[in-house]
C-alpha cells in the first residue's frame, strides 16, 4: 500500500491528535518502501513522519544534503527520547500535537497527508510571521489558561480540543525548537561535519587571523 | 600491586596523585625515598584511558550531551554547566555515590582517579606577586604568610621549566613573568581589545594568557606540542598540556622508587603519642573494602583542600582530640575559592573578513589593577580580581537569530558566525573564620566513613569587588569599539571556582594556624600538606602554579629532613 494512501485513509476527529497502535501498524507495513524504515522512539510514527516533512523545508537537499540525508529527524527523536528532561518531553510532545491542530485549521487537512507545499506553506505562515504574530505566539504560550497546561499527563492523545489561537501559537514554538534542534543535528551529522564544512580535526597550528577565503574555502569550521 | 600487597613500610606516603600529589611523589621519589602514593580513585593511564580524546560530535551517543538518566548521576557535578557532557563526564564523579551536604549551597566538584583534577584543570598558570603574600599582613584579614615571593622564585622557576608554560613576558609587579614557551597568539578581535584598551587606560593591560599546554616544537620527556584541538579536558593523546598522568608520575615511576596504589581510601592519619610523629596512614579499599593500614616516616597530603583536611578532621587522638594538628581550631575553616561569573560580553563587526586555524586552548588575560598601589586603591574594597576571556567566531547564532529557512539557511550555516568576545572576572576571596567545612558522622558514606557539610558563601567585600568588575568590563569593551556589549552578574556559589583552598592554613603563630612555612604540620613535622589546603589567602590568579611550587619546595625540604634522620629523632612540641 502506498504510505501516503495509507495514512489519508486514518480518520481523525477536529482538533484531536490520536495515534494508535493502527497506525503504527499501517506505518511499519510501509516499511518495505524505499526511505521509509523508521519507527521513532520517541514521538509517535505519525509526529516523526511530519517532524521529517518540517525538516525537509527548513534544511532542504540542494547541491549539499539536507536535513532527510543526514538523519535529523531521527536524532531528533532519540534526542527527545535520551535526552530531554521529563518536562521538554512533555511539551515537546504537546507542541508536536498543537502543530497538527494548526496544520489541519490552516490546511483542511491531516499533517500526515501533507504534501511538500502544504509544509511550506505552513512553515512560511510560521516562520515569516511579522514580529508583532511572532509576540502574540509568544505572549500566547506564556499565558496558562489553557486546557492543556492543565493536565500534565498525556492529553496530546486525549480528546481535549484547542483554540485555533492556542494551536498557533504552540505550533510557532515546536517550529521554532524544530528548527533550532534541526540546525544543531544537520552541524552536527557526520556528512556535514566531515565533507560539507571545514573538518579540521587536528590543525597543528594556530594562525591568530587569515582571510577567511584562503582558511578552509571559505566555510566555516565543524568542531 | 603485589610488591605493595606483601609490604607495610614505606619511607614516604603520598596521599593523592592531582596536582600535587604528582609533584610530591616525583620530588619524594628523585629524591631517593622508597615512596608509596595513595589515590581513592581508579587508574588512569596516559593515553589509554582518555575514552573520549579523538571523538568528534557525531561518535558520540547524543552528540556529546549526557542522557537524563545520566545526569542524575551527577546533577552537583553539573554546577558548572560545562564538565558533565559525554566527552568529560567519565572524570567527574557520581554525586550519588559521593555525597556531601549544604548548609549554604557549595559547588564541590571532585574528580576521584589517579590524575586527579590535573586532568580536568582550565590550565591557567600565573605566578603570585609579592603583594599577595604581603596581602594579609597589610590589610589584616587572615593570619600573615609564613613565606614571601623570595621563597617561593627558585621552585616556580623548577616547576615552569619542567611543566612548560606558554606566555609572554609583560614585566608587571602584580603578576611577575614565568619561564614561558612561546605565547599563543591573540586573534585579530583579542587584539582590537588590546590596543582599544592599551589606547584609553594607563593602569590596566590585556595580555595573552598564560597557560600550561606545550608551545615548545622540541616538547618535554613524552610530551608534544600542543596540536591546537582544544580537547584539553578529555586527555590529551599528545601529551600537550600538563598533568600528573603524563608528566610528573611518568617521572616519578622512572626513579623505580614509588609504588602507586589505586582505590585505596585514606581516611586516617596514624598518630603516635609516645614518638610525637605520625607514623602512616589507615586506608579502605575502595573495591573489597578490606582495611589495611601502611607506615611511612613522612606523609604528604596532597588529597585536595577538602579531602586533606576530612583526613585530618578524621585523625583524632587524645593528643589531638579535634583532629591532626588542629591546636589553632582553624582546621576546616578559612575556606575560600575565586568568585566568577561576572563580567561582560559583546559582538565584533569589523572583522567579517577574519578568521583563524586551529582552536586554541586559552584565550587573553587582564592582570589586576585595583588596588595595587595608592592610585589604584578602591574604598569600596580590598584586594582585586583579574579577567579571563577570548573571541571567537560563533558557530550558528546569526541564523539562528533570524527566522530563516531553506536555501537561505543552509548557505548561512556554511559560513563562520559572528565574532563574539567575553569576559569573565575572577575575584580574590578573603579568608573568613566562619566559611567552613565539617564532618557529620551521622551521615556516612558507603565505606562507614563520615560525610562533608559545607558552610560557606561570599560577603560584602567580593559582592562590591563583582560590581566594579562587571561595570570595568562593559566600559573595556565599549572602549575598545564593541558592539552590542551587555553586562552579567549571575549567581556565583563558592566551589564552583573549582579553586577550594584555606582549610588548613600555613602561619607563622600554632595558635591561628595548621601549617609551618615548611607546610609542615606545626608539631607534627613529619606531615606535610601542600594542596589548595595549605593557603592562607587565594590572591585573584589561578592556583595550580602556585600549588606545585610550593609543593616541589615542601617535598625537597622533606628529602633533606628524612636525609638528615630529623624524621627519625624525638619530636619536641611546642604549644
Amino acid at each position: 500500500m502506498n504510505r501516503r494512501q495509507a495514512l489519508k485513509n486514518i480518520s481523525f476527529g477536529a482538533g484531536i491528535i490520536v495515534v494508535g497502535p493502527t497506525t503504527l501498524g499501517l506505518l511499519q507495513s510501509c516499511k518495505n518502501e524505499p526511505k521509509y524504515n523508521w519507527q521513532p522512539q520517541f514521538l509517535s510514527a505519525g509526529q516523526g513522519l511530519i517532524l521529517e516533512k518540517i525538516l525537509d523545508v527548513i534544511i532542504p537537499t540542494g547541491e549539499t544534503p539536507g536535513a532527510t540525508d543526514v538523519n535529523v529527524a531521527q536524532f531528533i527523536d532519540i534526542y527527545m527520547f535520551k535526552v530531554a528532561a521529563p518536562k521538554e518531553q512533555r511539551e515537546f510532545k504537546e507542541a508536536a500535537g498543537a502543530f497538527s491542530v494548526a496544520f489541519k485549521n490552516e490546511l483542511q487537512k491531516e499533517a500526515e497527508a501533507g504534501e511538500t507545499g502544504d509544509f511550506e506553506r505552513i512553515v512560511e505562515k510560521f516562520l515569516r510571521a511579522t514580529p508583532t504574530q511572532k509576540e502574540e505566539f509568544a505572549r500566547r504560550n506564556g499565558e496558562t489558561q489553557d486546557p492543556m497546561d492543565k493536565d500534565p499527563t498525556n492529553h496530546w492523545e486525549k480528546t481535549i480540543p484547542l483554540s485555533t489561537e492556542a494551536a498557533d501559537a504552540a505550533a510557532f514554538a515546536y517550529l521554532r525548537n524544530v528548527r533550532d534542534m534541526g540546525i544543531w543535528g544537520w552541524k552536527t551529522s557526520k556528512e556535514i561535519g566531515e565533507n560539507v564544512l571545514w573538518y579540521d580535526p587536528v590543525p597543528g597550528e594556530y594562525i591568530p587571523c587569515a582571510p577567511v577565503e584562503e582558511l578552509g574555502n571559505g566555510k566555516a569550521m565543524s568542531l | 600491586m603485589n610488591k605493595i600487597k606483601n609490604k607495610q613500610k614505606f619511607e614516604a606516603i603520598v596521599i593523592g596523585t592531582g596536582i600535587t600529589g604528582g609533584w610530591a611523589s616525583k620530588e619524594l621519589s628523585e629524591g631517593g625515598l622508597d615512596t608509596l602514593v595513595l589515590e581513592r580513585g581508579r587508574m588512569v593511564k596516559h593515553i589509554e584511558d582518555y575514552p573520549t580524546m579523538n571523538k568528534d560530535p557525531w561518535d558520540f551517543q547524543n552528540r556529546g550531551q549526557a542522557s537524563y538518566e545520566e545526569r542524575q548521576h551527577q546533577l552537583k557535578q553539573a554546577r558548572t554547566g560545562y564538565t558533565t557532557g559525554e566527552a568529560s563526564k567519565h572524570w567527574f564523579v557520581d554525586d550519588l555515590e559521593h555525597p556531601y551536604n549544604e548548609e549554604k549551597r557549595f559547588d564541590w566538584i571532585r574528580g576521584y582517579h589517579v590524575g586527579g583534577k590535573s586532568l580536568m584543570w582550565t590550565r591557567m598558570s600565573f605566578r603570585w606577586s609579592e603583594m599577595d603574600f604581603e596581602a594579609n599582613k597589610k590589610d589584616g584579614y587572615g593570619v600573615d604568610w609564613p613565606i614571601r615571593y623570595k621563597d617561593l622564585v627558585t621552585w616556580y622557576e623548577k616547576v615552569e621549566n619542567y611543566v612548560g608554560i606558554s606566555g609572554k613576558n609583560e614585566e608587571l609587579p602584580q603578576l611577575p613573568d614565568s619561564i614561558f614557551t612561546p605565547e599563543i597568539a591573540l586573534n585579530c578581535v583579542e587584539q582590537e581589545l588590546k590596543e582599544g584598551v592599551e589606547a584609553n587606560y594607563d593602569d590596566r593591560k590585556v595580555i595573552n594568557s598564560r597557560v600550561a599546554n606545550l608551545t615548545d616544537p622540541n616538547g618535554r620527556e613524552g610530551r608534544g606540542p600542543c596540536q591546537y584541538r582544544n580537547r584539553c579536558i578529555r586527555g590529551c593523546p599528545y601529551g600537550a598540556y600538563f598533568s600528573s598522568n603524563s608528566s610528573t608520575l611518568p617521572a616519578a615511576e622512572r626513579t623505580g622508587m614509588i609504588s602507586l596504589r589505586p582505590n585505596s581510601i585514606v581516611h586516617e592519619i596514624i598518630y603516635d603519642n609516645d614518638l610525637k610523629r605520625a607514623t602512616g596512614v589507615r586506608v579502605i579499599d575502595a573495591e573489597t573494602n578490606e582495611k589495611l593500614e601502611f607506615y611511612a616516616d613522612v606523609i604528604f597530603c596532597c588529597a585536595g583542600t577538602i579531602p586533606s583536611a576530612s583526613i585530618l578532621m578524621q585523625s583524632r587522638s587524645d593528643r589531638f582530640p579535634n583532629g591532626l594538628g588542629n591546636d589553632s581550631g582553624e582546621l576546616g575553616h578559612n575556606l575560600m575559592d575565586h568568585h566568577f561569573k561576572v563580567g561582560a560580553s559583546a559582538r565584533a563587526d569589523n572583522h567579517e573578513k577574519d578568521y583563524y586555524k586551529g582552536r586554541k586552548p586559552t584565550g587573553f588575560f587582564v592582570p589586576r589593577f585595583r588596588n595595587i598601589d595608592e592610585k589604584s586603591t578602591m574604598k569600596e574594597f580590598v584586594r582585586g580580581y583579574g579577567m579571563q576571556g577570548g573571541a571567537s567566531r560563533s558557530d550558528w547564532t546569526r541564523a539562528i537569530g533570524e527566522m530563516n529557512y531553506g536555501k537561505e539557511l543552509k548557505e548561512e550555516l556554511l559560513k563562520p558566525g559572528d565574532w563574539k568576545i567575553g569576559v569573565n572576572c575572577f575575584g580574590e576571596c578573603l579568608p573568613y573564620h566562619e566559611n567552613k567545612m565539617m564532618l557529620d558522622y551521622n551521615k556516612l558514606d558507603n565505606w562507614g566513613l563520615p560525610t562533608v557539610t559545607f558552610d560557606c558563601e561570599y560577603k560584602e567585600n567580593e559582592m562590591a569587588m563583582r560590581k566594579d568588575a562587571r561595570d570595568q568590563a562593559v566600559a573595556m569593551l565599549k572602549a575598545a569599539g564593541f558592539k552590542d556589549v551587555s553586562p552579567y552578574d549571575e549567581p556565583c556559589y563558592p566551589g564552583n571556582g573549582i579553586h577550594e583552598m584555606g582549610t588548613a592554613r600555613m602561619g607563622r603563630d600554632p595558635k591561628t594556624s595548621v601549617l609551618n612555612k615548611n607546610n609542615q604540620i606545626h608539631n607534627v613535622p613529619n606531615v606535610y600538606v601542600t594542596d589548595g589546603a595549605c593557603m592562607a589567602s587565594s590572591a585573584s590568579q589561578n592556583p595550580s602554579l602556585t600549588y606545585m611550587a610550593i609543593t616541589a619546595r615542601a617535598a625537597n625540604h622533606a628529602v633533606e629532613q628524612f636525609k638528615a634522620e630529623k624524621f627519625k629523632q624525638p619530636i619536641k612540641q611546642t604549644i
